[in-house]
């Protein structure tokens, strides 16, 4: 007989071992070694922090880091509105219909960015076929005005699939809000303003911050829709990890040290999405 | 009429009108390859000049498409049994063993890391650590790099369908009836959670399949995946590209509607069993 001690304990381990292995050895150990490339050189002899410096004191690495906040702000901004609009109409509507809806959304989550990079260069590039029949029908020269193949077409591209996840997010929250409450406050007196800003906002406060959170997250850590839409020219973060990996440019030590730039934004974000996560119902992931 | 009531006709017409413009646009987006994949002159109407085949023929003709298709269904395959099998056991870990509420939050917060910090963090991490090592030319790096990132969805699909079934009531049902840990866990708990498992098996074969931002640092040369074959096809012939991206949407469509409707079945089967 074994000691049921050693049998608990073996039994554990067992059902944990695969996990952690690929914890330790594909997350942790990676993370480590790339932590430690950011924070040395080339040469590899002694930690330093002349990476960030350079980063830091270059004027195109530093655009590169604006621009990918100001895009990533403006799609969470966008997104965010959008699903909160989208999850107050869900209220409305019938279990089925909410569901068919619900599919429809999920939809672009699941597809690469690339392939919805493609459907708009496919419909409103420089020969795109909304674009040639606009410039026929109308007269209007479309990448004039929007240039699908920018930032602003990145910004269109997002919403796709950021909308999904907000709405989804938010449809919880909305779903969940109790309509006597907004009758109390407007029987007891107070205007429409007031029961927005007073009743409404505070309990959904921490829906809308975590769909904006995690649209933000999505926004700034991908590049495939980037890289499919604006080119490998774009001044990205991402864009510019990639550039200093391929072959032209190899510099995984610089490399390292602006993918950290990005975990610096990320990791407290997520954390705080990680604990709004726990007073919203639903969400995606 | 009162301001208020003004305000929230307004709001509510305006909420409709983004709901149809957003499905709308989602829509478009969407499914513009599935028309572009039968296209072969597509200029100026609303759908295309001329039709053919000739896109899909080429699918199946072109070695590199065939090849990169080759590799896209081992390494999803690989990827979607892999952490499957391996969150599945984390689950019976959380529902089946007495646990500190420590490894309980340490498991929910680790799950969440590929969240955290992006894919071209870890792809990167990854190709600078494993790269010069023996498996730096095989896909089973890619491999290794997709079961992190799926580990979200097949944690949560699989967490919640175990919470739904009520796994522990049944668990201790079980465990007091005299069955051993190894006999509930096979007996018990998979014929109960056997629609999640195949459910998270489908998103993590999903999310690899899509996957372009770690197959495009990753991938060796002889296992470019699809998502790299649609990249590089794009900007020659976009028909061409067309076509194989959808196979990218099938897979994904199949995908999406399979997994809502085995947590359908899933909760369908719970109230059967409840009665």
């Amino acid at each position: 007989m074994v000691n049921p001690y050693i049998k608990s304990f073996l039994l554990d381990t067992l059902l944990l071992l695969p996990f952690m292995l690929i914890l330790v050895f594909f997350i942790f150990i990676p993370f480590s070694v790339s932590l430690y490339y950011s924070l040395s050189d080339q040469s590899g002899s002694s930690l330093t922090l002349g990476n960030f410096i350079r980063i830091y004191s270059d004027r195109s690495y530093l655009n590169a880091i604006r621009n990918s906040i100001v895009i990533s702000l403006e799609s969470a901004v966008l997104s965010t509105l959008f699903g909160s609009l989208l999850a107050y109409a869900f209220t409305f509507l019938s279990p089925t219909v909410r569901d068919i809806i619900r599919s429809v959304l999920l939809l672009p989550i699941i597809y690469p960015g690339l392939v919805i990079a493609f459907s708009l260069v496919i419909l409103f590039g420089s020969s795109g076929v909304v674009t040639s029949m606009l410039l026929k029908y109308f007269g209007v020269y479309l990448p004039g005005i929007f240039d699908v193949r920018s930032y602003n077409g990145l910004i269109l591209a997002y919403q796709s699939f950021l909308v999904g996840f907000t709405s989804i997010t938010l449809s919880g929250v909305f779903l969940s809000l109790d309509r006597s409450i907004i009758e109390a406050s407007r029987s007891l007196g107070a205007d429409v303003f007031q029961t927005i800003f007073r009743v409404v906002l505070p309990i959904v406060a921490p829906g809308l911050i975590a769909a904006f959170i995690q649209a933000f997250i999505i926004a700034i850590s991908g590049y495939g829709t980037a890289l499919a839409l604006v080119g490998g020219g774009g001044n990205l973060i991402t864009l510019r990890i990639i550039m200093l990996i391929s072959d032209v440019e190899y510099q995984p030590h610089l490399a390292s040290a602006l993918a950290m730039n990005i975990a610096i934004i990320t990791i407290p974000l997520a954390l705080v999405y990680n604990r709004l996560l726990k007073k919203v119902v639903g969400g995606v992931v | 009429m009162s301001l208020s009531d003004f305000v929230y006709v307004v709001a509510k017409a305006v909420s409709y009108l983004t709901l149809v413009l957003v499905v709308a646009y989602i829509f478009l987006v969407s499914f513009i390859p599935v028309i572009g994949a039968f296209a072969l002159k597509w200029e100026l109407s609303i759908l295309p000049e001329v039709w053919t085949l000739n896109n899909i023929k080429f699918l199946f003709e072109d070695p590199f498409v065939l090849r990169s298709l080759y590799a896209s269904l081992l390494i999803a395959g690989i990827t979607s049994v892999f952490s499957t099998t391996v969150y599945f056991l984390v689950i019976l870990y959380l529902f089946l063993r007495e646990r500190s509420r420590w490894v309980s939050t340490f498991i929910e917060v680790a799950v969440l890391i590929p969240l955290m910090l992006p894919a071209i963090l870890l792809a990167l991490a990854i190709y600078e650590v494993y790269r010069p090592t023996f498996i730096g030319g095989t896909y089973w790096i890619l491999v290794s790099a997709h079961l992190t990132i799926v580990s979200p969805y097949v944690f949560r699909n699989l967490f919640s369908v175990a919470k739904m079934i009520d796994m522990k009531t049944l668990i201790e049902a079980s465990r007091s009836l005299g069955a051993g840990v190894l006999t509930t866990a096979y007996k018990v708990i998979l014929p109960n959670i056997y629609h999640g498992l195949i459910g998270a098996m489908l998103l993590a074969f999903a999310v690899s399949f899509g996957d372009f931002e770690m197959a495009n640092l990753l991938a060796p040369w002889q296992y470019r995946t699809v998502t790299i074959a649609i990249f590089q096809y794009f900007f020659k012939n976009a028909w061409n590209a067309s076509a194989i991206i959808l196979l990218v949407i099938i897979v994904s469509v199949i995908t999406s509607f399979l997994v809502a409707y085995l947590s359908r079945k899933a909760i369908a089967r719970y109230i059967e069993v409840v009665r």
